[in-house]
């Protein structure tokens, strides 16, 4: 454990910087593309669809692909639930505060994000269908979030496993840019792009001026 | 086409828009469900995010670090003609209704991306041979079936007697290229071939609105088949003629007749393509006839279609265009027993006609298999009426109903309409 302590905090910086510089190159090339403006008259209000896009049009109920995968939706949702309580959890630490309080949230969120990422692991090895929209990059990024989740549960069992914890982040902040995790980002752009564009069509019905 | 040509193609229409669409899907895999294609046989080539990986692996190839990098990781490949080959089957048999936009977690527009992947395959000259001789035809006569000038006017000759015959006045004639009128109406060449009904029915509104209108002689069919063959120059150029023509005549308007493509290419597409905005205003008729009801302008007596009428949402006019509450409204000025289809609106499932589906025979029998979740909603809503707003819908959906044994009749919005007019004297 002593040398993973040396290993993980020698070379936290750098994978910091890797993710740092990285997320920033891919955010600039993105930024640096052309943005086509609609020039069609509108017959609803694009900013009230992106709005709807980003809030309402999220809830499981509202889509009929969430209804019908609502253990897959679940899933999802409690892995990145885990996730964000999990980044957050290394934040805090990484600040120098700590608490039984807060190790005992993890205890719980941590598992809970770990199972659910687990099965949709399995669900994508075993559904004849995922295996063929997967790519080793979809594998790739399950396990590297897999990894961080359970540090993040083995940290808050016993604070000794911070630097395994530590090392499954770098893996992670490394892996970011390069491959399908960088959604956590763009997910909002692509929200923002569609509810623009059928807000500005009336197709949403929260953007639509006519009465439903 | 070389290959370093068709990646500039790819190239110019990356946008901020396209590059997240490409690069944000997670394969979580819940648009399958969302397809109708999907439905029949539940292959794996159906499923939204597959079908959009054809072009993403390329793009990731050639667009993104991972994919130059390390390629085997991302599946990212090169752009080959064996790699071309392998996408036809998966991106013309989509119709690019965008129910998988509506329904992805993310929002990932996979028509945008389809449209772009059949843009590569036009140029490398790998699209289906009777769509690309549809385009060819609209781009060389004015109309993918071939419908000429002389046939039209013929046609409009017939319309003008039957017309007569129905108001009982001699006098009635169709005014031809009126300049400085309010409205140009341009028909469908599906509609004047195959359901010239409907385009009766047009002139019996427009007749009872007492509207001041013209056809062309020049644009005498609206439809844009650029818009499924991928071609942008000939999308563009399509538009371009009929933009002119509009113009030439000095109208305030353009009807469009019912048809779901050319209402989305006009409306919505067009100005985006020019990169300007149109110097008139665009409507499909069925908006139009919602404005005249309540407007008063026209009545329509409901007790004239008695039968349980339903309504299906042609993609390109509901999801793609927003018309969602004219038809409805319309719908239920006209009929007796109007009942919705369910899942409807933006959620309402394809019929699988669309995206050039109806000129591509060597997919006849994935197109008929595809609308079994339509049948299968048909069916329960009890309709005996199938009601749509799109000739490429009418066309499909009676086959749709042939081939699932349905005892339904399908007709056009304006068909109900034209029926429960009620002729105020």
């Amino acid at each position: 454990m002593e040398s993973l302590t040396h290993f993980a905090d020698s070379w936290f910086p750098a994978a910091a910087a890797v993710f740092v510089v990285g997320f920033g190159w891919r955010m600039v090339r993105l930024l640096r593309l052309p943005r086509p403006k609609d020039i069609a008259p509108p017959k609803g209000d694009a900013a009230k669809g992106a709005v709807y896009a980003l809030t309402f049009a999220m809830l499981p109920w509202k889509k009929e692909s969430t209804r019908i995968h609502w253990v897959t939706y679940t899933a999802g949702m409690a892995m990145h639930l885990g996730l964000f309580l999990a980044i957050l959890y290394a934040l805090v630490r990484l600040a120098g505060w700590s608490g039984p309080g807060l190790d005992m949230v993890m205890q719980g969120a941590a598992p809970m994000g770990w199972a659910a990422a687990f099965g949709l692991f399995v669900k994508r090895i075993f559904k004849r269908s995922m295996r063929a929209i997967s790519t080793p990059d979809d594998f790739v990024s399950s396990l590297l979030v897999q990894g961080v989740l359970l540090g993040a549960w083995l940290t808050a069992l016993d604070g000794g496993w911070w630097p395994l914890w530590k090392v499954a982040a770098m893996a992670l902040m490394v892996y970011i840019p390069l491959g399908k995790l960088f959604h956590m980002v763009l997910f909002f752009f692509s929200r923002v792009f569609f509810g623009r564009q059928f807000g500005s069509r009336g197709v949403l019905r929260h953007a639509a001026p006519v009465s439903y | 086409m070389e290959t370093e040509k068709l990646l500039g193609m790819l190239k110019a229409r990356v946008s901020l828009p396209m590059a997240t669409f490409m690069e944000t899907c997670t394969h979580c895999g819940v648009c399958a469900d969302s397809c109708h294609l999907y439905h029949i046989a539940k292959d794996p080539m159906h499923i939204p995010s597959y079908k959009a990986d054809t072009l993403r692996r390329v793009y990731k190839r050639h667009h993104t670090w991972a994919g130059k990098w390390l390629p085997w990781l991302v599946g990212a490949r090169d752009l080959t003609d064996q790699e071309m080959d392998g996408w036809v089957d998966t991106v013309y048999q989509c119709t690019m209704c965008r129910r998988c936009s509506i329904n992805c977690p993310i929002g990932i527009d996979n028509s945008l991306i389809i449209r772009t992947a059949r843009t590569l395959l036009n140029a490398a000259g790998k699209g289906p041979a009777t769509l690309e001789e549809h385009t060819r035809n609209a781009l060389e006569s004015g109309s993918p079936l071939k419908v000429t000038k002389e046939t039209f006017l013929e046609r409009l000759e017939w319309f003008e007697g039957e017309m007569q015959d129905l108001l009982g006045d001699d006098d009635y004639t169709i005014p031809v290229d009126q300049a400085g009128v309010e409205y140009l109406y341009v028909p469908a060449s599906l509609e004047m071939m195959k359901f010239p009904q409907t385009v009766m029915s047009t002139l019996q509104l427009f007749h009872a609105a007492g509207i001041n209108f013209t056809v062309s002689s020049v644009r005498y069919d609206i439809t844009n088949y650029g818009v499924f063959n991928g071609n942008d120059e000939t999308t563009r150029t399509i538009a371009q003629r009929d933009i002119a023509e509009a113009q030439r005549l000095g109208v305030k308007t353009v009807i469009i007749s019912e048809c779901g493509h050319a209402y989305r290419a006009m409306r919505w597409e067009a100005p985006n393509w020019l990169h300007h905005d149109l110097p008139f205003g665009v409507v499909d008729v069925v908006e139009l006839g919602a404005q005249w009801v309540k407007e008063g302008r026209i009545h329509l007596d409901p007790a004239k279609n008695p039968e349980r009428v339903t309504y299906h949402d042609p993609c390109n006019m509901g999801r793609n265009g927003g018309v969602f509450e004219e038809p409805r409204q319309v719908l239920h000025g006209s009929t007796e027993d109007f009942v919705e289809l369910s899942p409807n609106r933006e959620n309402n499932w394809c019929c699988g006609g669309g995206g050039g589906m109806l000129s591509m025979p060597e997919y006849n029998d994935v197109r008929l298999a595809s609308g079994k979740m339509k049948a299968a909603q048909v069916k329960a809503s009890g309709a005996q009426v199938l009601a749509t707003a799109c000739a490429n819908c009418q066309f499909q959906l009676n086959d749709v109903m042939a081939h699932y044994g349905l005892n339904v009749r399908v007709e056009s919005v304006t068909d109900l309409m034209a029926k429960a007019l009620v002729r105020v004297v």
